[in-house]
């Protein structure tokens, strides 16, 4: 044992002159970060602040009497993104077990603060894990999710509108943002894309300007723009500060779609364009059923890391005076009560942040095995 | 961001002065929409932040909001936090988005001239101060010649620190930097920094917060001026006028002494003055197109500028700023908070 660790730690850690230098200088310099990085996670830390603290982070100054509705929104996404996981992957024992474990750790947290909470949790959980099962196994299921999400978007709307859409805050408003931004940029991009490939040269010209034009400009003041244009153009109608952010992300975010979906459509070989108008399918059909499968095929994987860029996008909405997650944080740290617990806040939302990213990409490398799978 | 601010300008002047020829006063439009939307900020301690047990927003300008609805439309919940940033909250009273902004904004010449808005009466001084440790016993910043002092990078502090030492013809005194308030803070309590130096209200909530706040002691000196008031859109004299009475008969209220627990039993007090000021007989409010009564429901709201101060900005605070000395407390104790006569 002691003899094969010796050799081990000669040929990885000690083969060489510099190899040893810097594994003598790596290895304490790592220890040392980890052990002080650990005691002060377990020791000096005062964690206390995140239960206390948890509902401004995840729903901002949404009322507490009305956060039921929050909490349907969670079985709602839970279901819906459950079923999409499912259309791309089987659900392996080892990801179950995974899966389980996570959410095992987040219920058993949030029990610490309040029973019924971990309860929803896991409620969203299973949800999540139904609409995974069903659509995995049922194949079928799996051409109502269009309208699933359009449907679910809609009733989580309705859902969480009546206490008034400006009290939207926290990883909550993060989420909606991501979500609407994602399923409305989809189908603007697309037609976008097409547009810039259009005959009409009015219809191209259009596009490309608009496309180049948001490409050009930053999304920060895309998203000022709109919020102060709009009152502007229709003084009689209030837009709530949530809508018009949301309205800025998807102008700004429809170009990159129109983008990704162009290098898509490029990639369409022509001789399939041409064999199906050869079989007399008219201009739209050929699109409809040719050229877009096709391309959406390609571009799917960008497409998701794109809805990641949004997501990280949206702490810039602090401009317009909207709470999302981060600066949820940053007002919890206002209380002059808390302010000395800045790590604290900072990494809660650093590993929430984390644990989302990850999830979407990890999805995004799955669907696109996936997809690879056809072209196989 | 200066073109910025000029096309913006242009495109309200041209677009919303040709949309409302005739446009009717802001008061006109809260009172018809019985809620007043005001903007405040939600990252500033002792001004607008969050309390995080309650959920509700609380500071000293998120009172003046609340007083503002009691007055206006005698009911001091019918307001709607907007929350504005330093960037946003002119182009949200511009754009109509909300119709008074209270968020400690600095009353500037340029933002009453270049901006289109009109501010209301100053309702908090602010200013750079020096904070120091009590332990060294300095009373006052004439004895802090040679010391270092210390500041946060690329802060206006950092010049207005160099010409007071000129001022003074201080020679050996240093300034040192540090990246934030939190570093700044911690310099201090390890001795690098003699005496740190940031606004005055932020001072006091991060020794309001040390473990031991009565370690530091905040100088009675203020270098630079940093006066806060709210402001409303400019050329609303009838808007402008009726908040501005607002937030001197709260001024008024404490120097006559009307405070939440007396306000009943001077409203029976035989003294036409104070009849007059509650509106119990007859009243001030009318002519400003407010009920007669709304400094009573103001004070009964929120209370005279006094607890305004104290319950924001008071001993039992966590960011407790002295009012005593400072041009915070009352013209009668040798501030600068003045109402002109009610008469």
């Amino acid at each position: 044992m002691i003899a094969s660790t010796i050799r081990w730690s000669h040929r990885n850690l000690f083969a060489k002159p510099l190899d040893a230098v810097l594994s003598l200088v790596v290895i304490p310099l790592c220890a040392w970060a980890l052990y002080s990085g650990g005691s002060w996670v377990f020791q000096g830390a005062q964690w206390g602040i995140i239960p206390e603290s948890i509902r401004v982070l995840l729903v901002g100054i949404y009322p507490a009497d009305q956060i039921w509705r929050a909490w349907g929104t969670l079985l709602i996404f839970g279901l819906l993104f459950g079923a999409t996981l499912g259309c791309v992957f089987f659900l392996h024992r080892v990801l179950a077990l995974g899966y389980c474990l996570v959410v095992a750790a987040i219920a058993l947290v949030a029990v610490y603060s309040e029973p019924t909470s971990a309860l929803l949790i896991v409620a969203a959980a299973a949800l999540a894990l139904a609409g995974w099962f069903a659509t995995s196994r049922w194949e079928n299921l799996r051409r109502f999710l269009v309208p699933a999400w359009t449907l679910g978007l809609i009733a989580v709307f309705a859902l969480l509108s009546p206490p008034g859409i400006g009290l939207w805050g926290g990883l909550m408003l993060s989420v909606l943002i991501t979500m609407v931004t994602a399923v409305l940029s989809l189908p603007l991009g697309i037609l976008l894309a097409f547009g810039r490939r259009s005959q009409l040269a009015s219809v191209r010209m259009f596009c490309t300007a608009y496309i180049e034009t948001m490409r050009s400009v930053p999304l920060i003041l895309v998203v000022y723009c709109v919020w102060i244009v709009l009152p502007v153009l229709a003084p009689q109608y209030s837009v709530p500060d949530v809508l018009r952010g949301m309205a800025g992300f998807t102008i700004f975010f429809s170009a990159y779609v129109a983008e990704y979906v162009r290098s898509g459509l490029q990639a369409v070989p022509k001789g399939q364009v041409e064999a199906a108008r050869s079989l007399g399918m008219s201009e739209l059909d050929v699109n409809r059923y040719i050229v877009l499968p096709q391309s959406l095929r390609v571009v799917v994987p960008p497409l998701v890391g794109n809805v990641l860029d949004v997501f990280n996008a949206a702490p810039l909405v602090f401009i317009i005076g909207l709470t999302d997650f981060l600066r949820a944080g940053q007002m919890v740290l206002a209380n002059p009560q808390y302010s000395d617990r800045t790590y604290e806040i900072y990494i809660f939302l650093f590993v929430t942040y984390f644990l989302i990213g990850s999830l979407i990409t990890f999805a995004a490398r799955k669907l696109e095995l996936h997809l690879a799978k056809g072209a196989r | 961001m200066s073109l910025g601010k000029l096309l913006a300008a242009g495109v309200f002047a041209t677009i919303g002065l040709s949309m409302n020829p005739a446009s009717a006063s802001v008061l006109d439009t809260v009172k018809e929409r019985g809620v007043l939307h005001c903007g405040t900020d939600n990252t500033a301690p002792g001004f607008g932040y969050l309390n995080t047990k309650t959920g509700q927003l609380e500071g000293l300008d998120v009172d003046f909001c609340k007083a503002v609805a009691a007055a206006v439309l005698g009911d001091a919940t019918k307001v709607k936090f907007v929350t504005v940033t330093d960037k946003s909250r002119f182009d949200a009273v511009l754009t109509n988005q909300v119709d008074v902004v209270f968020a400690h904004t600095t009353l500037k010449p340029a933002r009453e001239s270049a901006i289109s808005v009109d501010f209301l009466p100053i309702n908090f001084y602010d200013g750079t101060g020096i904070m120091v440790k009590s332990e060294i016993g300095v009373k006052s910043l004439d004895e802090l010649d040679g010391a270092t002092f210390c500041t946060t990078q690329g802060s206006v502090t950092e010049t207005v620190l160099a010409s007071a030492f000129k001022a003074k013809g201080w020679t050996t005194s240093k300034v040192l930097t540090y990246e934030n308030l939190e570093k700044l803070f911690a310099a201090l309590g390890s001795g690098r920094c003699d005496a740190m130096s940031t606004d005055k209200s932020a001072l006091a909530a991060w020794a309001g917060n040390s473990p031991n706040p009565s370690d530091y002691v905040i100088l009675p000196d203020t270098l630079d001026k940093s006066p806060f008031a709210g402001f409303v859109v400019a050329n609303d004299s009838k808007w402008r006028n009726a908040l501005r009475w607002i937030t001197y008969g709260l001024f008024q209220a404490e120097e006559s002494g009307v405070t939440m627990a007396k306000l009943d039993e001077l409203m029976k007090s035989d003294d036409p003055f104070f009849q007059k000021l509650l509106g119990v007989n007859g009243g001030f409010g009318k002519d400003f197109g407010l009920p007669d009564d709304f400094i009573q429901q103001a004070v009964r709201a929120v209370g005279n500028y006094g607890e305004i101060y104290e319950r924001n900005l008071g001993p039992d605070t966590t960011m407790y700023l002295e009012r005593k000395g400072t041009p915070n407390a009352l013209w009668t104790e040798g501030g600068a908070i003045y109402s002109p006569l009610w008469n």
